[in-house]
């Protein structure tokens, strides 16, 4: 199988401190990973790790200081003008704060309609009928389409999000932390979204967070990142039940748990 | 148990929310004590009121929310308490730590002269013995370098040094009862663990009363003793945290508990919650005359709201 994203020792430097002063950062120091079609990947680590900086130069928000990123087999590192704007059609993400991320004063509509009013895609009518396909894809009813952001949950503001980024039919949906701001209920049900639209339209996704345990829900593969390296990558599985780091460790130990009781899903969930 | 023995006792506690269009209830019939020397979580997801719970004890409420019922602290009626009594009390008997430091704390001012706040406004210990009681402070709040972190600004510390400074700040005038509101919902996993850790340590050795606001039921398994789970602004289950965790009683705690996906669990989808709150203000009705149920002891101090037909169904 090839790799639908390949990042090839990316490293990215900031610059700190006072203008003129060159100083720098290495937030990102050598990430090299590699993302099958139809596959989730999920970046895990504390706050500073790098793994939204990873997040962002897959996405094309800020440019790598070095090293290569391919996707779909193209070197999309250097991309520009017409092709950089090709390439963000297959490439969209999903923020952390449904509340900042959406513009206040734009309707659903407008919101959804906007990646599409940006690359001239479908006419008015037309837009008004797959915004309406794609509320129901997320499980929003049509109502919503005239409706602003502030009369929207946490939960169903992630949601337009997601319908938001799917809107041009990407590939690779690069999602930051989309469920840490959310209550465990509204979170179980995104985490669900996600992995039903997966299924349906072979989406891949590039899943950061700090949070193990949902993680390990969603993604097939996990990198652990500390201090801008990735300190161990590996399948699912193998992963969590035998982690080679100590650090890896350490964050499992790390999570507060629950007494085990007997799971409601269980049942059902494994078939 | 006697009132003697308890360092908080809330008997059906209400907040009412005023707004232009009328009012309505975020709280209501809340009922729960807090034994000397222990710890009770109160948990719940967002709009469930339990900050506003935490809030109407402190006497931290907004103009618009009003408090009524009864909140005894140490047998002393917190709710309408005068002013100037509440002030003598908070801050030197009850200590608040806030979610967010970064917020809670100001900004510019140096950390030392934030800290001996309280020790300026409740003790009469001179300038010189409030340096030092605040280097005291920091130290048990696991924090080194005391004396330059005194005279920084919160900006320059890191997440979990500035939850520290917080704690270290509630804690300054040795108060009776702790109430933290999401002391770690804004940390790292790891620093999570460790402000848990410190949280236990200080409460044990200290003799503190903890009340513990949480979304989290895992951070209440490794801190409190008892556990009260507040759904849509009424406590619906409380007990032992461990009889709970093992045995819910209710539909709420049992979907919270299944709705977080955990490491080492096989299933494909997460059970999601047919009774997610309402919003309160929508379901005004709701909250009418009939007030809330009863809660019922179903074993030793375990309670469990009576179900009605609609929750027993989801």
């Amino acid at each position: 199988m090839s790799a639908l994203l390949e990042i090839d020792d990316v490293v990215k430097h900031f610059r700190i401190g006072p203008p003129l002063r060159k100083k720098t950062f290495p937030a990102v120091k050598g990430v090299s990973l590699r993302i099958e079609a139809g596959t989730s990947y999920g970046l895990v680590g504390e706050s500073g790790s790098g793994k939204t900086t990873v997040a962002r130069m897959v996405a094309h928000l800020t440019t790598p200081t070095s090293g290569r990123i391919r996707f779909d087999g193209r070197d999309v590192t250097g991309l520009r003008g017409r092709r950089l704007r090709e390439f963000r059609q297959s490439v969209q993400m999903v923020f952390q704060d449904p509340y900042g991320a959406l513009n206040p004063r734009m309707t659903v509509l407008e919101l959804i309609s906007e990646p599409w009013e940006i690359h001239g895609l479908h006419s008015r009518a037309d837009r008004r009928r797959r915004a309406t396909t794609l509320l129901d894809q997320v499980g929003l009813a049509a109502s919503a389409l005239e409706r602003k952001p502030v009369e929207f949950s946490g939960g169903q503001r992630q949601r337009i999000m997601i319908a938001r980024a799917l809107a041009l039919e990407p590939r690779l949906i690069v999602a930051d932390e989309p469920v840490s701001a959310l209550d465990v209920s509204v979170q179980a049900q995104v985490l669900n979204l996600m992995k039903d639209l997966q299924d349906e339209l072979g989406l891949s996704y590039l899943f950061i967070s700090h949070d193990l345990s949902v993680v390990e829900f969603v993604c097939d593969r996990i990198g652990v990142m500390l201090l801008g390296e990735l300190v161990e990558e590996g399948a699912r599985e193998e992963l969590y039940r035998s982690p080679r780091t100590q650090y890896t460790r350490t964050l499992l130990d790390a999570i507060p748990s629950l007494p085990t009781a007997t799971l409601a899903g269980n049942e059902t969930g494994a078939e | 148990m006697t009132t003697d023995t308890l360092a908080l006792s809330v008997q059906n506690l209400s907040v009412t929310v005023r707004r232009p269009g009328g009012r309505y209830p975020a709280v209501r019939g809340v009922d729960f004590t807090l034994a000397r020397s222990s710890t009770l979580g109160l948990v719940g997801e967002s709009g469930s009121g339990k900050s506003l719970t935490a809030l109407a004890v402190a006497g931290l409420l907004a103009d618009n929310l009003v408090p009524a019922g009864s909140a005894r602290f140490h047998g002393e009626e917190l709710i309408g308490m005068p002013e100037a009594r509440r002030r003598a009390l908070s801050g030197s008997r009850i200590g608040f730590v806030f979610q967010e430091p970064m917020s809670a704390l100001h900004p510019v001012l140096p950390i030392g002269v934030q800290l001996t706040e309280g020790l300026r406004a409740h003790t009469s210990l001179t300038r010189a013995q409030r340096h030092g009681r605040a280097q005291e402070l920091l130290e048990l709040v696991g924090l080194t370098k005391t004396r330059d972190i005194l005279g920084n600004r919160i900006g320059q510390l890191s997440g979990g040094m500035r939850q520290r400074v917080m704690i270290a700040m509630a804690i300054s005038c040795e108060p009776d009862l702790l109430i933290a509101d999401e002391p770690t919902t804004a940390l790292d996993v790891t620093l999570q663990k460790q402000v848990i850790e410190l949280l236990g340590g200080l409460q044990e050795r200290l003799g503190l009363s903890l009340l513990l606001i949480t979304h989290d039921l895992g951070v209440v398994a490794q801190t409190c003793e008892n556990v009260a789970v507040m759904y849509a602004g009424e406590i619906v289950e409380r007990g032992r945290t461990d009889q709970i965790m093992r045995e819910p009683g209710h539909v709420y705690t049992r979907a919270l508990l299944d709705a977080s996906p955990r490491i080492g669990d096989a299933r494909r989808r997460l059970p999601s919650i047919a009774t997610a709150a309402p919003w309160l203000r929508d379901t005004r009705e709701l909250a009418g005359a009939s007030g809330p149920a009863a809660l019922r002891e179903v074993s030793p101090q375990h309670w469990v709201r009576e179900q009605d037909e609609r929750e027993d169904a989801a």
